[in-house]
């Protein structure tokens, strides 16, 4: 069948020994349980009648309906029991939705560049120094792409117990232009199984229909992929297997642990961010006008969502980087945005700060002191452009 | 490609469409050889050609005897017969035989160099060469005539149904329905889908369900208790009937979708109060072939009761290797022979007692306990590495060894209460009593909700089926 890979095969550890070295019962119960779903259904089929098809087509049609019927039915059971699919998303979800304090919340949307970039707890009290406290939520994973981050916002508007006043949006060239860039390297995993509802599959169909320089044959491979995982989601094959009662124990996601080795000299990281300063092109696989027809509608769409929750105030923001192209994309797409707060993270005081090997994970991503700094600075734009406040 | 995947169903799919497009015969005799061969290849295409020589192998046989006089025709049933055994003895068994070679003169102190091959072992070559000798020895012994059509005879061997693991098609039974258009029968279709549907929910719910409790535990017998150890072997017990008889349900599903009809492989063998009665009902077209082409030649029940002991002991020695070139097979095999052989005593007893040994009420109860644990304890043997590796399982349930290791959820019960189910309501062939019309309308919906049920609660990914190993 379709394969799923789950957290543990995307980390390289596709064959988890299991049961080596264990003292405690290592079966999960939804074994136990999808052993007595087994039962019961191989109970039933033993039971059910058998008849002749019948007219033509009588038959397909009753086995068409029975099949829509057990699905509603299945959508009803998952929700009523609270069950979500596994992963990084749902775990952090669980954390965010809790807040029930008195600060207003502020929400940040990103990829594994706000991930490492942004430390919440810094974040919130460079805008507490502006005299109003803030709960800081980053709905930020790894990999992520638009498709996700809205999927995943949208179930946090719903379960969310405390409004976000705020909304901070991350601006990457590389999943702003090809927004299914990274759908397609983690195809039919769990996690894109789980997003791929029908308005994640209408929003990449309607890429895939308008992007430029792709072949046919992409876009055919593309659209199948689409298309699969968006069966897979709606047959919820699998689902009992890759899910998990909403209010299980759930991981903490912090990304700002020991920092990694030094990959870069000073002298390459100051020369490297001297380079992307100047920088003015962009990748050349990435769309000339920016953002894309496909990005602004999109944009239009997430934003639309948060208004309808009562959300009022939206600000984007980009990481700092030592590639010139995402730095120059940054600087049309904050050009291209009047009507928000669009701060990039190119100021030289912030890059001269960011001066050091040991502040880089790679290329794009901030680790260790740097990703303080870098907060920091974020929070005080904030607060000076008035977005917070 | 595995009965139970996407590539699968896309496959069935195209080929079905294509062949009920067909008008002639020829013309879907033709497009199902080519899909069979299209399927194997997928596996790997080399092994085409293997399979392409066992079957022109079988046809000139049967061309040959056609037109061979008696003595000859020994010899070419000997010689059709020696190259499908040596084919099959070279990619099963050479480096089985080389090592064990290798072991015993090491044991006797002489140093040889093994040159052990790392065969591959070609898919389903234990179930294409057993159809390549059904259909010589059916020809040579007049049960069928000659086939004058080679593709009757590639698709008779390769037909993608059965060509991984069964069920084994005599010549006898099949070829007369490849010779003859085949009619689309809704009633066939119909039975078709919903032996597909229970193939499914026993192979992609409960067998690949019950694989994840037992295949941890068997990856690491030495790390887990006696306890774990049993709940396994339950779960294994259950696991290999789902598994098998939920491909054999397919495989005839798929085939019944042709408009083919293949024999029954399974009749809810964990009834079987007797391994006599086991074997009639598991693996129906293995052990119904090993009697016709082997027992039955070795002699069969014709003779005194050692006679038909060392048969039976023969029949199944060769039984378990057939399963796979390994020790624990043939102790698999041995453990069955010897069950075969104490039920052969036991009713030659009967017969001389004043009194009546008919299993009936308790007694029959206690037959079936007593069989099905010889049953589940012979799995052990089959689905363990190795002999060494079985006898530790049993040296830990037993309590002699000393490590406690880790425990699993103790599910026997609930495993053991599945096969029940199962057994109870198939065989008893309890319906749901109701009007016509409501029975239609539950019939079909209940298949399709049967169906998204599956769907939701197999586990993503599936494992292939046991007997594909074989």
């Amino acid at each position: 069948m379709f394969r799923y890979a789950d957290d543990a095969e995307l980390q390289g550890k596709e064959h988890p020994e299991r049961g080596s070295g264990r003292t405690r019962p290592d079966l999960p119960m939804s074994t136990l349980a999808c052993l007595l779903l087994g039962a019961a259904m191989a109970g039933l089929y033993h039971l059910l009648p058998r008849t002749r098809p019948g007219r033509p087509f009588r038959a397909p049609l009753l086995a068409l309906g029975g099949f829509i019927l057990a699905q509603c039915g299945l959508s009803a059971a998952i929700a009523g029991l609270g069950l979500v699919p596994k992963g990084p998303f749902h775990d952090l979800l669980q954390q965010l939705t809790d807040y029930d304090g008195d600060r207003p919340v502020v929400l940040l949307i990103g990829s594994s560049f706000s991930e490492a970039g942004i430390d919440p707890d810094v974040l919130a009290e460079a805008l507490g120094g502006s005299g109003r406290a803030a709960e800081l939520q980053r709905l930020a994973v790894g990999g992520a792409p638009h498709l996700e981050r809205l999927h995943y916002l949208k179930e946090y508007l719903a379960r969310a117990k405390r409004r976000p006043q705020l909304v901070l949006l991350e601006i990457a060239g590389g999943y702003d232009s090809g927004p299914l860039y990274q759908v397609h390297q983690m195809r039919f995993t769990d996690r894109m199984v789980a997003m791929m509802d029908g308005s994640s599959a209408w929003w990449a169909l309607r890429w895939l229909a308008g992007a430029d320089g792709l072949s046919l044959f992409q876009r055919f491979t593309l659209g199948s992929e689409i298309l699969g995982q968006l069966a897979l989601h709606v047959s919820h094959i699998g689902f009992l297997w890759n899910s998990s009662p909403v209010r299980e124990t759930v991981t903490t996601y912090d990304s700002g642990g020991s920092p990694l080795p030094t990959r870069f000299s000073d002298d390459d990281t100051a020369e490297l961010l001297e380079q992307a300063a100047a920088a003015g092109d962009m990748k050349p696989d990435w769309p000339a006008d920016v953002p894309t027809q496909w990005m602004s509608a999109f944009l239009a769409e997430e934003i639309a969502i948060l208004q309808r929750h009562s959300v009022e105030r939206f600000a984007f923001y980009s990481v700092p980087s030592m590639q010139g192209a995402n730095v120059a994309y940054a600087r049309r797409f904050c050009g291209a945005i009047t009507k928000f707060a669009c701060i990039i993270g190119e100021d030289p005081n912030l890059l001269a700060d960011l001066r050091h090997g040991a502040d880089w994970y790679d290329f794009d991503h901030l680790q260790g002191a740097a990703r303080e700094v870098f907060t920091r600075w974020l929070g005080d734009r904030l607060v000076e452009m008035g977005v917070w406040p | 490609m595995n009965f139970v995947s996407f590539e699968f169903a896309v496959f069935l799919a195209v080929v079905y469409l294509l062949h009920w497009s067909c008008r002639h015969a020829g013309t879907r005799k033709l497009l199902l050889t080519i899909a069979s061969y299209v399927f194997y290849a997928v596996w790997n295409w080399r092994f085409c050609f293997l399979m392409l020589f066992v079957t022109v192998n079988a046809f000139a046989a049967g061309q040959m005897l056609a037109r061979a006089t008696r003595p000859s025709r020994k010899a070419v049933l000997a010689a059709s017969i020696g190259i499908d055994l040596a084919i099959l003895g070279f990619f099963k068994y050479y480096d089985f035989f080389l090592s064990n070679v290798a072991a015993a003169l090491a044991d006797l102190g002489v140093s040889a160099s093994q040159p052990v091959l790392r065969i591959i072992l070609p898919v389903g070559i234990s179930f294409y060469t057993f159809h390549a000798v059904s259909y010589v020895v059916d020809v040579y012994r007049g049960k069928v005539e000659p086939e004058p059509s080679f593709v009757n005879i590639a698709l008779y061997i390769s037909f993608f149904p059965q060509l991984i693991a069964g069920p084994i098609v005599r010549a006898s039974f099949i070829l007369p329905q490849i010779r003859h258009l085949r009619s689309f029968s809704p009633a066939q279709q119909a039975t078709g889908v919903r032996l597909l549907l229970r193939g499914f929910i026993y192979k992609a719910v409960i067998a690949d369900t019950l694989a994840q409790i037992a295949d941890p535990v068997f990856a690491h017998v030495e790390h887990y208790d006696a306890h774990a150890l049993v709940t396994a072997t339950v779960a294994f017990y259950g696991q290999i009937y789902f598994d098998f008889a939920g491909y054999s349900s397919m495989a005839i599903g798929t085939a019944r979708l042709f408009g083919y009809r293949f024999p029954p492989n399974f009749n809810y063998p964990y009834r079987a109060a007797s391994v006599t009665e086991f074997w009639r009902r598991w693996h129906m077209s293995l052990s119904f072939w090993l009697r016709d082409y082997l027992y039955i030649p070795l002699g069969g029940n014709r003779g005194g009761t050692l006679f038909v002991c060392r048969n039976l002991m023969i029949t199944m020695l060769l039984g378990g290797l057939w399963h796979g070139a390994g020790w624990n097979y043939v102790v698999w095999g041995a453990l069955h022979g010897g069950g075969l052989c104490a039920n052969k005593l036991w009713r030659e007893a009967g017969r001389r007692l004043p009194m009546s040994i008919d299993v009936r009420g308790g007694r029959h109860i206690a037959a079936l306990v007593l069989t099905q644990l010889w049953v589940m304890l012979a799995w052990v043997f089959f689905r363990c590495d190795s002999a060494a590796q079985a006898t530790e399982v049993f040296a830990a349930i037993l309590g002699l060894r000393p490590h406690p290791g880790a425990v699993v959820l103790p599910v026997e019960g609930c495993i053991l209460a599945i096969i029940g189910i199962d057994h109870t309501l198939g065989s008893a062939r309890l319906r749901l009593s109701l009007s016509a019309r409501w029975a239609r309308a539950l019939a079909w919906s209940g298949v399709g909700a049967l169906f998204a049920l599956g769907l939701a609660a197999m586990p993503v990914v599936q494992k292939p089926f046991i007997y594909f190993q074989f």
